[in-house]
């Protein structure tokens, strides 16, 4: 794209000017103050500000306080002609607040004047935006020369190009990433401080709404807590509202109830002193009733009970009698049994005295034997026995040998003679005699004198056989034995004797036979036992039984006779009764009747009784629970619960607000941290080159691009390959001037690599030296083979070394 | 003889207006008050027989015994025949409730609460009508309070008084904006069922019906008379209500409150937009309006730093004024970074970047501006 023509009728200070330019080179030298500038700005003008103003807006009224005529000039011209590809265009504008004019003319002659075409047709004429035009394109001198100056001033220290260069495109239209990048993190200090964004809560979650911090927190933080509170005191006011509502239930309930009790209480009451008293009358009429029925019973009673005592009494008697009867009966059979007794025991000694002489004729039987008798005859036998044994003692023995007689008598001892006809052998005691036909001989043993012995033998014998004799017995033992016997018989009797003394006493035998003989026995007699138990019969369970029935009875007529004196007086008591029963009632038809519900006065007393206790405990717990609600209605808040939500939707609306804001921040910090990046790792690269190359070639050399370092830093060598310090002031490579110069071609350079364009460089060199305006001179040369350069002016020695296309004015 | 009633109600004393500035907060507050003498003022005007109020004339159980008794006494300056007084959803009374126990016990003679499920005779007035009243007796209920008044009506000899009428409080169906079945819902075929001859609601802060003069209608919805809140952007109303011999009935709406509430949405793009609202707006009482602006639109830069101009003088101008403008943007184009910024510069490719999101876009172009020298 190249311009071809700019006229203008009237812009700002100058008029009816028309200006033709050429390809390559063309210099506008004019004087200071001649309206170089001006003409410039009107060809921005022309080409990016539209032809309405509007005072409204800021650009407008500065563009209408620089451009238009003062005092009323209302309207400004602009008239250009631009080629691209070969294609001729025109734009012209008149800038009015009224009428503003403006068309665009295409190469095939057609004018469109539609503001939003004529945009649309621009916008792909022009490859850039107005922005870069503005700093790029149009020199705008100051505004890169500024831009370089607070980079420099600014930072700390620019020690690389890179460094320099990324700051200076970045920084192109007066952007501090720096001031963002503070803008940007104070923005989020203040929305974030104590907030954890990711979890959305408080960095410290102990620090809650419950103990919120109470300075040092951000924006959201604070809304939080704002919001946090308020649904907490809609939770609270919800509850105490909820509360509220169930107590006041509560209290309606017991009021209810309460009422109901007092309406209890006061309807009884009403009739309590009538009940009490009725309660009093109506059990005396039933006693006055009862007793009336009493009499009544006692009257019928009365004679009755009187004739059954006299029976009774009857009864009596002859039951008493009977019990006589009875009575002399068993005195009778004890006397029977006595003498019963008695007879038996004189049947016992008739039968002993029979036995006494059955033994003493047994007695009479027995010899006379005395124990003397016995002894001596003891005596006696012992003699014989010495006798004997003497002449045992003195015992011979013989034998026959032979023997010529028949017969042989012998005589041994004391026997008698005996006939032996054999031969045999004999054994004698003390004397043998033998005597044969031819001989007697006798022998006697010289040891005893046989004779003697054989005298008292002899007499000893005698005496005993007559004794024996004497006493009947046959000998000693039968003697002993007759002796035992008779001693025996004699004891027994004795005894039986004794006995017999022993039962009869003192009294006389004879006399108590006698006696019985004479008692009269009576004939079938009950047992004793039997009448006993007769006798007790009678007494205890008939005449006991009839002696209390008489007693009660007659207990009963004397009561009757001392509360009544007679029976006679029975029936006016009862009258007079009746009459005190009239009275009675008639008191009670005055008293309030007892309400159905109750069955008797007690029940009626009771019934009251209980229900003024609760009413008592219920009027309590009323009180109670009024003091309840009352303290729950201090509780209610201020608010009630619907008016805090309106209040609570709000206040989250700005929370969530802030943290949609905080978020959005958040993204552009990171946007602008891999925006950094990306911008150091490509765009850069040729600018850098351009850009060395310019620097070097301003520097005359002294200065050149050095190597790329991995992280892009570029350092700066020396002419004798030195890298410069890292720290070196950039301000020692040049001018503002010069510096603005190279980076503004560098970046012109880089923007129209593809297609030739247009540059307009508005007295850049004024303060350059003469060496580096030499230098630039070159340089802006080099440009004029791509490009259209319009360079303006006011020195004419420049003007002469640039050469091209002067256009004076 | 005809009956004149003066139907209100959802005048919510008590409510205390905590989100708004200390001034006009107590200003809100005190209108509450004000509107009770205005709406007797008005019925005094037109010979009203009968003040009713269907509900929530307190917003709370906890008003202090003065201001019981400066509602009443206020009250009591109407000289018609007889106030009548319904708990509404707000001042429940369920019988265990001290406001009412002092509101009951401070009322005049010609004040009737009707905090019973009962027939109410208003023959010691000298008026021949019955009151059925089907008050709240809790903060919610998912029923209405209306049964016992069908089966009162069942019993023989009902009442024996000229004209009935039904009072009850809670969301009418299909009127009342409230979806969630918790306020004493009720129909209108249900109403009608009743037999009465007019019916006066309370709850929802419109006037129902809609009309501003209606013939022969039975159901009537009070609105309330005093606007509370930026949810109730429309007038304050009453209904001014007459049954003649023959039970006509004419219901005129009676616009009332001191304090209106606007919650507005617009759409601005550019300054003939800006000052079509600012004419909008600052017609009328400005004292008395009550402003939440919530605007959108993608304006030019130059526009968007002169809103705030515009916020200034609102709310210098009206009684209270609040911006949402978290949708009003900068018209942030290409065309705009283009003509802004060097292509290649870091501000152009970041802005470029942000093209799609376009809060993110607006807040980076913001920042940039302001640190741009």
């Amino acid at each position: 794209m190249k311009l071809k023509k700019f006229q203008t009728d009237i812009f700002a200070g100058i008029s009816n000017k028309e200006i033709e330019f050429s390809d390559g080179l063309n210099v506008i030298l004019g004087k200071n103050e001649a309206g170089k500038s001006t003409i410039i700005n009107a060809i921005y003008a022309t080409l990016f500000k539209n032809a309405k103003i509007r005072l409204n807006h800021s650009e407008d009224k500065d563009f209408y306080k620089r451009y238009f005529p003062y005092p009323d000039g209302d309207y400004i011209h602009g008239y250009l002609e631009f080629e691209v590809d070969s294609d001729n265009y025109v734009i012209e504008k008149e800038w009015s607040r009224e009428e503003p004019k403006q068309y665009l003319r295409l190469p095939d002659g057609v004018r469109i004047k539609n503001e939003e075409k004529i945009k649309n047709i621009k916008n792909k004429l022009f490859k850039y935006g107005k922005g870069s035009y503005n700093n790029i394109v149009f020199t705008k001198q100051r505004n890169i020369k500024s831009s370089i100056k607070r980079i420099i001033e600014n930072d700390e220290v620019v020690n690389t190009v890179n460094n320099f260069l990324r700051k200076a495109v970045m920084e192109l239209d007066g952007v501090s990433i720096d001031k963002l990048n503070k803008k940007v993190k104070n923005e989020l200090d203040d929305l974030l401080q104590k907030w954890d964004i990711e979890n959305n809560r408080p960095s410290n979650p102990d620090r809650d709404v419950n103990n919120p911090y109470q300075k040092g927190y951000g924006k959201i933080y604070e809304a939080y807590i704002e919001k946090e509170k308020l649904r907490r005191r809609m939770k609270r006011t919800k509850e105490i509202e909820e509360n509220f509502e169930e107590i006041s239930n509560d209290l309606r309930k017991i009021k209810n109830k309460k009422e109901d009790i007092i309406k209890e209480v006061n309807r009884l009451a009403e009739i309590e002193d009538d009940i009490f008293e009725r309660g009093q009358i109506e059990p005396e009429i039933k006693s006055l009733k009862e007793r009336v029925k009493g009499i009544k019973e006692i009257n019928k009673k009365w004679p009755v009970t009187k004739a059954r005592l006299d029976d009774e009494k009857e009864k009596l008697k002859e039951l008493e009698q009977k019990l006589e009867n009875f009575k002399k009966k068993k005195e009778k059979a004890k006397k029977d049994q006595k003498h019963r007794k008695l007879e038996k025991k004189l049947k016992k000694i008739e039968e002993k005295k029979k036995n006494i002489a059955d033994l003493k004729s047994q007695k009479q039987n027995l010899a006379n034997i005395t124990k003397k008798q016995v002894n001596k005859l003891a005596e006696l036998k012992e003699g014989i026995s010495k006798s004997k044994a003497s002449l045992e003692a003195a015992k011979l023995k013989m034998k026959i040998n032979y023997v010529t007689s028949s017969e042989v008598e012998i005589i041994r001892g004391i026997n008698d003679s005996e006939l032996v006809k054999d031969r045999k052998e004999f054994s004698a005691n003390g004397y043998f005699r033998i005597i044969t036909d031819n001989i007697d001989f006798e022998i006697e043993s010289a040891e005893i004198d046989f004779n003697k012995i054989q005298e008292e033998y002899k007499k000893y014998k005698n005496d005993y056989n007559e004794l024996i004799k004497k006493l009947g017995v046959n000998n000693l033992e039968d003697a002993r034995n007759k002796l035992e016997r008779l001693n025996k018989l004699n004891s027994e009797i004795n005894n039986i004797e004794k006995n017999i003394e022993e039962i009869i006493g003192e009294n006389d035998y004879d006399k108590l036979v006698k006696r019985i003989e004479e008692y009269n026995f009576t004939e079938n007699l009950d047992d004793i036992n039997l009448i006993s138990k007769k006798i007790n019969k009678l007494k205890d369970e008939k005449i006991n039984d009839l002696k209390i029935n008489i007693k009660n009875k007659e207990d009963k007529i004397e009561d009757w006779k001392n509360e009544y004196k007679n029976q006679d007086n029975l029936m006016d008591i009862i009258l007079e009764i009746r009459s005190q029963i009239k009275e009675k009632e008639k008191e009670l038809t005055e008293l309030a009747d007892l309400p159905d519900d109750f069955s008797s006065p007690a029940d009626f007393k009771k019934h009251l009784s209980k229900f003024r206790n609760k009413k008592e405990k219920i009027e309590k717990k009323y009180n109670e629970k009024k003091e309840e609600m009352l303290e729950m209605e201090n509780k209610l808040d201020d608010s009630s619960y619907e008016e805090l939500k309106v209040i609570y939707k709000e206040k989250e609306k700005k929370y969530k607000q802030l943290v949609l804001k905080t978020n959005k921040i958040i993204k552009i910090r990171e946007l602008i941290k891999e925006k950094l990046i990306k911008m150091d790792q490509n765009s850069l690269k040729p600018l850098i080159k351009s850009f060395s190359k310019k620097i070097q070639s301003l520097t005359a050399n002294s200065y050149k691009m050095g190597k790329i370092n991995k992280d892009f830093s570029i350092k700066i060598k020396t002419g004798n390959n030195n890298f410069l310090p890292a720290n070196m002031n950039f301000l020692s490579y040049g001018t503002y001037d010069g510096i603005a110069l190279s980076l503004r071609l560098s970046l012109f350079d880089n923007l129209f690599k593809k297609q030739s364009s247009f540059i307009i460089l508005d007295d850049c060199l004024v303060n350059l030296d003469p060496e580096r305006t030499e230098k630039a001179i070159e340089l802006i040369k080099e440009f004029k083979s791509n490009h259209q350069v319009i360079f303006s002016t006011c020195d004419p020695k420049t003007a002469n070394n640039l050469g091209g296309n002067i256009i004076k004015i | 003889m005809s009956l004149k009633i003066f139907h209100s109600g959802d005048i919510h004393i008590g409510m205390k207006f905590n989100n708004y500035p200390s001034n006009i907060q107590k200003k809100l507050i005190e209108a509450r008050y004000e509107i009770i003498e205005t709406l007797v003022k008005k019925a005094n005007k037109k010979s009203a027989n009968l003040f009713v109020i269907s509900g929530d004339l307190f917003d709370k159980h906890n008003i202090k015994s003065n201001k019981i008794i400066k509602v009443i006494n206020k009250l009591d300056q109407f000289s018609g025949d007889a106030i009548l007084i319904l708990p509404g959803n707000h001042d429940f009374d369920n019988g265990g409730i001290e406001l009412w126990e002092k509101f009951k016990n401070n009322m005049t003679g010609k004040m009737v609460l009707l905090n019973e499920f009962r027939k109410f005779d208003l023959k010691k007035f000298d008026l021949d009508l019955a009151v059925y009243p089907a008050f709240c007796d809790s903060k919610h209920s998912d029923e209405n309070n209306l049964a016992w008044i069908k089966d009162a009506q069942n019993k023989k000899n009902n009442s024996k008084r000229k004209y009935k009428i039904g009072i009850s409080h809670g969301a009418l169906k299909g009127v009342s904006p409230d979806m969630t079945d918790k306020y004493f819902k009720m129909s209108k075929d249900e109403l009608k069922n009743l037999n009465m001859d007019l019916w006066l609601l309370g709850h929802t802060h419109l006037p129902y019906p809609f009309e501003e003069e209606i013939t022969n209608r039975k159901i009537f919805n009070c609105g309330t008379p005093e606007p509370d809140g930026l949810d109730c952007s429309h007038f304050g109303n009453s209904w001014f209500i007459e049954i003649d011999n023959n039970k006509n009935i004419n219901a005129k709406q009676i616009k009332t409150g001191q304090y209106q509430f606007y919650d507005l949405e617009y759409k601005v793009d550019n300054k003939e937009d800006f000052n079509n609202l600012k004419e909008k707006l600052l017609k009328g009482k400005v004292e008395n309006k009550i402003i939440r602006l919530n605007l959108e639109g993608r304006i030019k830069e130059e526009l968007y730093h002169k809103k705030e101009n515009y916020y200034q003088e609102f709310n210098d101008k009206l009684a209270y004024f609040k911006i949402n403008d978290s949708e009003l943007k900068m018209k942030i184009t290409e065309e705009v970074i283009d003509n802004e910024f060097s292509k290649d510069s870091f501000p152009y490719k970041l802005l470029n970047d942000l093209k799609d999101d376009e809060k993110a876009l607006q807040i980076a172009y913001e920042f940039i501006k302001e640190v741009k020298s």
